[in-house]
């Protein structure tokens, strides 16, 4: 079995962090399933799963042909109130029969998805990761983006930007291995400033785990991405308090204290975020950008005052 | 030393309901029926009868024999106080026992039929409305939202023709087509509503593809229980058909209203909203942790259970009266 997904992060559009209450309502997108909410360490909402019916061709690396008939998972995830996240997901397996079966056969499964056609788990999982645009083929990516404008789309939100960023998108593969002693690292490759890929093994059972570790890796890339991009865009002028003013210190507010890599994932994959740690170093940079950061804000803070003492 | 923590909030309960072996449906009644006299009613229990007890047999025949001599099977009947109104409960629910009783049958539980459009305040058919994922077309990569009609269902491609005339102008007309069809199609569309102003006019199909996922104990609203027959000794029947709860249990001690599988004996007019219930039921995607659950205890009860729906149900259609 191989699990394929793909995950679109993005602030929301609202210019306050949004309340417990109001993420729960947000992402009640299926009535008669709850929200789940959890506030430790830091606020994370999960919506129901929504599906989405498919029956296309899947991308392989090798191009050779493999239909796949089921349904897509998808979910919305709000951390901090603050930051949303599309994430759409299908368990990939060898199918029963040489044709498509009855629809109810798929519903049976949520989520998976059968293929018609040779299963080949390596050429699968290759040619998701490093295929382009999908053309024709299964799209997790147009699952996430719809599941994020539903939710932008929301009476709830004042769709004020509140700090410029980018949607990234991430895609990943979960080869399906027997035993816990069959797992392998992950491999994380940033392709562009905004796509990234993620290729890890998992045991059968951990399906559910797999995807929130996915989405925090996701979740902690976009916010340093978007950090960097900040801190970027105002190197160009770093010393001007408007800078400071306008594009430093909302980061302040939105985005530090959201900063927690491993929560909410479980202790299985934790090693797996240890090993990111220590390469590329995704905490070292972060702490790096957030001091330097601080330690702008703070000199603009005595110029400012300097200033006024002066006058 | 470990320290467990969890927070309530986070997690997905779903709440298990009693389930039977098998619950046989008795019937459905309308006006008309009711209408013609206890006669019409006694008629059609001397048709159902012998089929009831031959589901019994055949649906069972697939479990261990000392499950099969313990088999929970209970027996349910449908009323119409949706569409119309007539006569009151107190009266309609003595002559439908009696009539029952007459042919054999003991109803174990009467259900309103606006039960299913909301019930206890659970608006169940906007429930089961969300949860609707409608097969897709040959090419479906998930990069369009599925083509839906609001408040239609169909078991296959509309012809193009119906939905953009402008644009079909000059060409040749092409046909629905019933997807997994053999050969050739029998294409259906099934409303599921329409609305009147601000009301919404449920169609007896959806309805009725809600009654037989009540029966199959697949639905919750907020991981509760959707299903609470109340006992007749707690609620007489009374004048008004809105002080009838939404499953009155007629016996006691009678085994769960939800069954792993459901029998339905029912008159050959019903075979079009039937075939539609099939239409919905096989484009309802259930909660899997529910789905989980029942086959996790069918297993335990000596029955294999199927993850799909629509082969937990089973038909009978009887010509006449």
């Amino acid at each position: 079995m191989l699990v394929l997904g793909e995950i679109r992060t993005c602030m929301l559009q609202n210019s306050t962090p949004l309340g417990r209450l109001v993420v729960a309502e947000l992402l009640k997108l299926m009535p008669g399933e709850r929200v789940r909410l959890s506030d430790r360490p830091v606020a994370h909402a999960v919506s129901p799963t929504i599906t989405t019916g498919v029956d296309c061709q899947l991308r392989t690396a090798s191009r050779s042909r493999c239909r796949g008939v089921g349904t897509v998972a998808a979910r919305a995830v709000v951390t901090g109130g603050r930051v949303l996240q599309g994430s759409a997901y299908v368990r990939l397996m060898p199918g029963v029969a040489d044709h498509r079966l009855a629809w109810s056969h798929y519903l049976a499964m949520l989520g998976v998805v059968q293929t018609i056609g040779k299963f080949n788990v390596p050429d699968l999982a290759d040619g998701f990761l490093t295929g382009h645009e999908p053309g024709d083929t299964l799209d997790l990516g147009a699952v996430s983006d719809r599941i994020v404008g539903t939710v932008q789309r929301a009476p709830q939100l004042d769709h004020v930007t509140a700090l410029r960023s980018r949607r990234t998108r991430m895609r990943w593969a979960a080869v399906v291995v027997e035993s816990d002693a069959d797992r392998a690292g992950g491999e994380l490759v940033i392709v562009d400033d905004i796509v990234r890929t993620f290729k890890l093994t998992a045991c059968a059972g951990d399906l559910d785990k797999v995807v929130a570790f996915c989405e925090n890796l996701a979740l902690h890339d976009w916010i340093l991405t978007t950090l960097l991009n900040i801190v970027e865009r105002a190197e160009i002028d770093w010393t001007s308090d408007v800078v400071a003013e306008t594009r430093l210190r909302p980061v302040v507010g939105n985005l530090l204290h959201l900063w927690m890599p491993g929560a909410h994932v479980d202790e299985a994959f934790l090693p797996l975020w240890h090993s990111l740690e220590r390469k590329p170093g995704f905490t070292r940079q972060w702490e790096a950008t957030v001091a330097r950061i601080r330690d702008q804000l703070t000199l603009s803070t005595i110029a400012a005052l300097t200033s006024a003492d002066r006058r | 030393m470990d320290t467990t923590f969890r927070e309530l909030a986070a997690e997905s309960r779903i709440e298990a309901v009693p389930l039977s072996h098998l619950s046989i449906e008795l019937g459905h009644l309308y006006m008309e029926d009711f209408a013609a006299g206890p006669d019409r009613l006694r008629s059609q229990f001397t048709h159902v009868a012998p089929w009831a007890r031959t589901a019994k047999e055949t649906i069972l025949a697939g479990a261990k024999p000392e499950q099969r001599r313990k088999a929970r099977v209970s027996t349910c009947f449908l009323i119409d106080d949706y569409f119309t109104r007539f006569s009151s409960p107190a009266q309609v629910v003595p002559v439908l026992r009696a009539a029952a009783q007459d042919a054999g049958l003991e109803i174990d539980y009467l259900a309103r039929e606006s039960a299913c459009a909301s019930a206890n305040g659970v608006p169940l058919a906007e429930l089961v409305a969300g949860r609707l994922t409608p097969l897709p077309p040959e090419e479906t990569n998930g990069s369009r939202p599925p083509v839906q009609e609001t408040g239609w269902l169909p078991n296959g491609s509309r012809s193009p023709g119906n939905h953009d005339r402008e644009a079909m102008r000059g060409k040749d007309w092409l046909p629905p087509s019933e997807i997994g069809a053999r050969n050739h199609s029998v294409f259906v569309d099934v409303e599921l509503w329409h609305d009147r102003g601000r009301n919404r006019l449920y169609s007896c199909a959806f309805l009725a593809a809600i009654w037989q996922l009540l029966r199959l104990g697949v639905l919750r609203s907020d991981g509760a229980s959707v299903v609470r027959p109340v006992p007749v000794s707690e609620h007489e029947p009374t004048e008004n058909w809105d002080d009838l709860p939404p499953i009155l249990q007629l016996r006691d001690n009678a085994p769960p209203f939800c069954g792993y599988r459901t029998f339905s004996v029912l008159p050959s007019r019903f075979l079009q909203v039937e075939h539609a219930v099939r239409v919905i039921l096989s484009q309802v995607v259930p909660q899997p942790e529910i789905l989980d659950q029942i086959t996790e205890r069918g297993a335990r009860d000596g029955m294999a259970v199927s993850r799909d729906v629509t082969e937990r149900v089973d038909y009978v259609f009887f010509n006449g009266r």
